[in-house]
C-alpha cells in the first residue's frame, strides 16, 4: 500500500515569524519578532514569540497571544496548543493554566498542564536553518523557505529547504553509493514518500548530484531509488527494497547500474526457531547468475564464554559461454552447483598479560561443487588492545588465513605449473599481523595510525597479494561546531609502484 | 554566619524564559506565573528570551539583564510563584555528551570500519566512523543538547552492510538523546551480508 497516507500530505501548520531558527538536534523551532500560525483545521494562532516541539506536534506562542477559530476569539498572555489543533491551553499572568474547549467559549483550570508551555532557551547562533516560514507535516517533515544555513562563515542562502525527520525505516534508507559528503537537499516529502537532491563528493572521482527517491508503505517496508551523476564521471543508479514478511521474515531487493554493468539480487530471510534462512538470487548483464540458500543458527553459547554458528548451504552459479574458463570444454560447464558447510568459534574478551583484552576467531569452510572442485578455507584471527591512558589505546592481531581450491586430477590444469599469476598449486596463505595506535581526544577529535604487515603466498608486485607493509593513518576533526571532517590515507611502501596510494579517504559530516 | 547565608540567598539570580510580562507577574516556560513587586518594569523582557531574576524576600521577582551566574529556573523558590509550574522548568540548552558504544557481532572482519549513520545526513552509510574501543566494541562520543535526539543506524560503511536483528530483518533506526553522561549501548546482531 505504497502512497496509502499520501493524501495526509498536507501541512498541519504553516508558520511565519520575523525570524524562525530551525534546531535540528532537538527538532525545535524557534520564532522572534512575531509568529503567525495557521492550523489546517481553520485556527489562527499569534503572539510575540513561539517554539514547536515538532517531536511532540506542539507549540507555544508567547507574548500578547490571540487564536481565533470560527467566530471564537482567546486571548491570554501564552497559548499552548497541539498542531492539529484539538488541545489549547491557556495562559494567563492572574488566572494560571486553563483549558479551552473547541469553541473557545469557556476555560477550565488546568495547573497540571505546565509541560506545554516549554520554551527552551536556545541561542539563536545554534540554529542550523534560519528562515522566515515553516510548513510542518506533523511526525514527517518541515519546509522552511526561504532557508539559510547559519555558520561561522556566513549563511548560504536557498529559496527553500525541506528538512524530514521521520524515523521510519524507508527515510533511513538510500540507494546511492556511499560518499565522502553526501549532504541531503529535500524536494518533496509525504508521510510515504520522500524525494531529496544530494549534493556529494565521492572519493576518487569528485563532486557529484544526486536524487533520491524513497516510497514507503505502512509495513515497514520501502523501496528507495537512486541516480547521481559525477562532475567527473559515468552515471550511476541504484535501486533497493526491503519490505517484512510476517514477524519473522523479509524480503530485500538491491540492483545497480554502473560503468555499463547492470546488476540485481534478490533475497528472502526467514528465522525458523534458531535457524535463520536466507535465499539470495543475483543476476548480471554479463550473463551470470546464481542462487544460494543458506541455513544458518544463530550464534549459540558452546560453554567457557565460547560462542559459535554453525552455516550450511545449497545453490548455484550459471555463465553463458561457461563459467570454468579453463575447463576442456567450457559451454558445457556454464552451470555449477554447489553445497557448502562453515563452521565458525569466537572466544569471549578476556583479560590477558600486562592489562590486555584479548580475543580469538576461528572460521572452517568447504565448499564442493559439481563440476568437480571444492575449496577448504580456514581463517583463524586472534586481536588484542591495551589502553595506554584514557585517550590512547593499542591494537594488535594476527590473522592467518589457509585455503586450498583442489580440482581432482586436473589441477594442473588450473593451476598450471609455469610462473603466471596463478602459477601455484591453488593452495594459498595470507597473514597479517597489524599494531594500530588510537589517540581519542574527545568528542569528534581522533588519530588513528596502523601499520599492517602481510606475508601472503602468492604474494607478487602487480599480480596478487597484499602490500607487504602498509602505513595508514585516520584523523577525524570538528574546525567549527557545525561540521567535522575525517581524513585518511595510506603509504605503501612502493607496492605495485605506489608509495602514496593515490586518493584519500575524506568525509564531511555535521 | 546565618545572617551571611540569608544575605548570600537575597541576591541569587535565576536564568528564566519569560513567556508574558505584566504587572501581575512574569509567566515563564513551564507555565509558572512569578510574583512581581508592585514597582516592577517589564522593560528589557522579551517573550521567549532568557532573562535573570532576582527574588526579594517578599518572593516578588525582578527582571534583570542575562546574568551569567543566574541559577537554573528549576531552582525557583515555591514561594516566588503565583501559580506554581506543574514540573521544573526544562530546556535549558546546554550541552551534554552522550556516548554511543555498539558491540558487533564476533564474526565482523578483524580491523572493520564502524560507522554511524544519521538522520543529519540522510543516513549516509560511512558518516561518522567509530573509535575502537576492543576487538568487539566501538564508541562515538557525540555532543547533543540536553533533551535533543539522534535517530541513527550502525553499518560497515555501504547500503549493503546495514545492520540486522536476530532474524534477519532491519531493525528500526536508534534513538539516542541528549542526557548528561548517557550511554547509549547497542548490540549489532547480524549484517545484512552475512550468509
Amino acid at each position: 500500500m505504497l502512497c496509502s497516507r499520501a493524501a495526509n500530505a498536507a501541512p498541519e501548520a504553516r508558520l511565519e515569524g520575523g525570524r524562525l531558527f530551525f534546531y535540528a538536534d532537538s527538532l525545535g523551532i524557534t520564532a522572534r519578532d512575531g509568529a503567525r500560525f495557521v492550523l489546517a483545521n481553520g485556527t489562527l494562532v499569534s503572539g510575540t514569540a513561539a517554539y514547536v516541539d515538532l517531536r511532540n506536534d506542539r507549540a507555544v506562542v508567547a507574548g500578547n497571544a490571540q487564536a481565533t477559530r470560527g467566530g471564537g476569539t482567546l486571548r491570554g498572555d501564552a497559548i499552548a496548543f497541539d498542531l492539529d489543533g484539538r488541545r489549547v491551553d491557556v495562559l494567563s499572568t492572574t488566572t494560571g493554566i486553563g483549558r479551552v474547549d473547541a469553541a473557545f467559549a469557556s476555560t477550565q483550570p488546568a495547573p497540571g498542564d505546565g509541560d506545554l508551555f516549554a520554551f527552551p532557551d536556545v541561542p539563536d547562533g545554534r540554529a542550523y536553518i534560519r528562515a522566515r516560514r515553516a510548513e510542518i507535516v506533523a511526525r514527517t517533515s518541515v519546509r522552511f523557505r526561504p532557508a539559510a544555513f547559519p555558520t561561522s562563515a556566513g549563511a548560504p542562502p536557498v529559496p527553500m529547504y525541506l528538512y524530514t525527520f521521520a524515523a521510519r525505516n524507508g527515510y533511513a534508507a538510500t540507494a546511492l553509493a556511499p560518499g565522502a559528503f553526501d549532504q541531503p537537499y529535500g524536494l518533496y516529502s509525504t508521510p510515504n514518500a520522500l524525494t531529496e537532491l544530494h549534493l556529494r563528493y565521492l572519493n576518487g572521482i569528485g563532486p557529484s548530484l544526486g536524487l533520491g527517491e524513497n516510497l514507503i508503505d505502512n509495513n515497514d517496508g520501502y523501496i528507495a531509488g537512486g541516480v547521481e551523476t559525477p562532475l567527473h564521471g559515468r552515471i550511476a543508479d541504484g535501486l533497493n527494497g526491503y519490505r517484512p514478511l510476517g514477524p519473522a521474515g523479509s524480503v530485500s531487493l538491491t540492483a545497480s547500474s554502473n560503468d555499463g554493468l547492470h546488476q540485481a539480487q534478490l533475497g528472502f530471510t526467514q528465522a525458523v526457531g534458531s535457524l535463520v534462512s536466507r535465499l539470495n538470487y543475483g543476476i548480471t548483464n554479463g550473463g551470470y547468475s546464481s542462487a544460494l540458500l543458506s541455513l544458518r543458527t544463530r550464534d549459540q553459547a558452546l560453554g567457557g564464554g565460547i560462542t559459535g554458528h554453525t552455516s550450511v548451504s545449497f545453490g548455484f552459479q550459471a555463465q553463458d559461454g561457461g563459467l570454468l574458463s579453463l575447463a576442456p570444454n567450457p559451454p558445457l560447464e556454464s552451470t555449477v552447483w554447489q553445497h557448502g558447510i562453515d563452521v565458525f568459534l569466537a572466544s569471549p574478551l578476556v583479560h590477558g598479560p600486562w592489562k590486555t583484552t584479548l580475543s580469538a576467531t576461528a572460521d572452517g569452510s568447504r565448499t564442493d561443487y559439481s563440476y568437480p572442485q571444492h575449496f577448504n578455507a580456514l581463517e583463524t584471527v586472534v586481536s588484542g588492545s591495551r589502553r595506554l591512558d584514557r585517550a590512547l589505546t593499542l591494537f594488535f592481531g594476527y590473522d592467518a588465513r589457509w585455503s586450498a581450491d583442489i580440482f581432482p586430477d586436473q589441477q594442473a590444469r588450473f593451476y598450471p605449473p609455469a610462473a603466471t599469476p596463478y602459477g601455484y598449486a591453488g593452495y594459498g596463505t595470507m597473514r597479517l599481523a597489524n599494531a594500530d595506535v588510537q589517540y581519542v581526544a574527545g568528542p569528534y577529535t581522533s588519530v588513528r595510525v596502523s601499520y599492517r604487515r602481510a606475508d601472503d603466498f602468492p604474494q607478487a608486485n602487480f599480480l596478487t597479494g597484499r602490500p607487504p607493509n602498509e602505513v595508514h593513518a585516520d584523523l577525524r576533526l570538528r574546525p567549527a561546531s557545525n561540521i567535522g571532517v575525517a581524513f585518511g590515507r595510506s603509504y605503501d611502501f612502493g607496492w605495485n609502484g605506489a608509495r602514496w596510494v593515490p586518493g584519500w579517504n575524506v568525509s564531511v559530516f555535521q | 554566619m546565618i545572617a551571611a547565608v540569608v544575605a548570600a540567598a537575597a541576591v541569587l539570580t535565576y536564568r528564566v524564559v519569560p513567556l508574558a510580562c505584566t504587572p501581575a507577574g512574569i509567566a515563564i516556560a513551564g507555565g509558572g506565573v512569578l510574583r512581581v513587586p508592585a514597582n516592577a518594569s517589564c522593560a528589557g523582557v522579551t517573550p521567549g528570551r532568557a532573562i535573570a531574576v532576582t527574588i526579594d524576600a517578599e518572593g516578588s521577582a525582578t527582571p534583570h539583564a542575562l546574568d551569567a551566574a543566574a541559577h537554573p529556573a528549576s531552582e525557583l523558590p515555591a514561594a516566588a510563584f503565583a501559580f506554581a509550574p506543574a514540573s521544573p522548568a526544562a530546556g535549558e540548552g546546554a550541552d551534554v555528551t552522550i556516548t554511543i558504544v555498539v558491540r558487533v557481532p564476533a564474526s565482523t572482519a578483524t580491523g572493520s570500519d564502524i560507522y554511524l549513520a544519521t538522520e543529519r545526513s540522510g543516513y549516509n552509510p560511512a558518516e561518522i566512523r567509530m573509535d575502537q574501543l576492543d576487538a568487539r566494541r566501538y564508541r562515538l562520543q557525540l555532543p547533543l543538547r540536553v533533551g535533543a535526539r539522534l535517530a541513527f543506524r550502525v553499518t560497515r560503511g555501504s547500503s549493503t552492510t546495514i545492520e540486522r536483528d536476530a532474524k534477519g530483518r532491519l531493525p528500526a533506526p536508534h534513538i539516542a538523546t541528549g542526557q548528561a553522561g548517557a550511554t547509549f549501548e547497542i548490540v549489532v546482531a547480524a549484517w545484512s551480508d552475512d550468509t
